[in-house]
């Protein structure tokens, strides 16, 4: 009877299971992947990575909140740096590569291919 | 019968550990033992409810996100994914880092989307064909690594290792930005000031590229 009182306290008490989040991250990395892979608009193939990185930042929340440590946390400040910057790079090409070639379908963009 | 209860209770605290066993003998040592007993009930049910909706919203946006035609639907469903992500961090007490999430990633890296896909000519891109002819190796492939991943996910080597269903804590760090600020400026420092000069590096980067 205790144990059985006890099983259900836990299944009411007990907080969201690690492997729910890490599902879901890696539901939003499969989705971010198949954009890069898929698509041929260079604007959302950058989203997609957009995408990818965030997938990677519930990663390192979760790790941080289940292991009770905060350097996933500090982590995921620094790959936010590394995203904006990203951006801001990646669209200043892609704005670059639409003046030279006024398109931004990513089969034209051909000029280092072998 | 609250007595009762809390006798049971308590009794099970002292068999049996589990993983909420902090929050509940709290409850115990207030006063009020039931209410607190039914609003500390309430409140996880809470937290999976709002994490049901967080993570769905947060998925079906990216799949929005991945397929929509035009890309200017494509930047709104992006920036609803990353809002809803942001609701998956403040469950998961990181406060700091979920308005940061706003700010950044909703505020700045969209708006810049936004523009960048205004700035050209989007009927252009909307006519065009979307998907490359060779998406259905792609998504086979894709689907592949989805499975690796969650074998990696749910794979137990043993009895007791292994990342099961049954993981589950109670998280003792707030990720105020207190806390983060002084980790940041004590242990991480370095790393902050290359962060810096990585900025750099991008603004330069961009206004390079963007004035030629």
């Amino acid at each position: 009877m205790p144990y059985i009182l006890c099983f259900t306290v836990n299944r009411f008490m007990s907080p969201i299971p690690l492997s729910y989040y890490l599902v879901v991250s890696t539901l939003i990395f499969f989705i971010g992947m198949l954009g890069v892979l898929t698509r041929r608009n260079v604007l959302i193939i950058l989203m997609s990575i957009e995408l990818m990185l965030n997938a990677a930042n519930i990663n390192f929340i979760v790790f941080s909140y289940y292991l009770n440590s905060l350097r996933g946390q500090i982590f995921v400040f620094f790959v936010m740096t590394v995203a904006a910057a990203e951006a801001a790079v990646g669209l200043a090409v892609i704005v670059y590569l639409f003046r030279n070639k006024n398109t931004v379908n990513d089969d034209e963009f051909s000029l280092m291919r072998w | 019968m609250s007595q009762k209860n809390e006798r049971i209770l308590s009794y099970l605290l002292k068999s049996i550990k589990y993983p909420g066993k902090q929050q509940i003998t709290s409850c115990l040592s207030r006063r009020d033992t039931s209410v607190k007993k039914y609003a500390s009930f309430k409140h996880e049910e809470k937290d999976l409810t709002a994490f049901l909706i967080f993570s769905t919203l947060a998925i079906l946006g990216a799949l929005l996100t991945v397929t929509a035609r035009n890309p200017i639907y494509s930047v709104l469903f992006l920036a609803m994914t990353f809002l809803q992500i942001s609701g998956l961090y403040a469950l998961l007490q990181a406060e700091f880092i979920a308005i940061v999430q706003i700010a950044v990633y909703a505020g700045a890296i969209m708006v810049l989307f936004l523009f960048v896909v205004m700035f050209l000519d989007v009927k252009e891109i909307a006519t065009e064909k979307n998907f490359h002819p060779i998406a259905p190796v792609c998504l086979i492939l894709a689907l592949v690594l989805l499975g690796e991943f969650l074998v990696f996910i749910f794979y137990k080597p043993s009895r007791e290792g292994g990342l099961s269903e049954t993981v589950t804590a109670v998280g003792q760090i707030y990720g105020t930005a207190e806390n983060i600020g002084r980790t940041l400026f004590s242990q991480y420092l370095l790393p902050f000031e290359v962060a810096s000069i990585l900025l750099l590096m991008a603004i330069v980067g961009a206004v390079v590229l963007a004035k030629r």
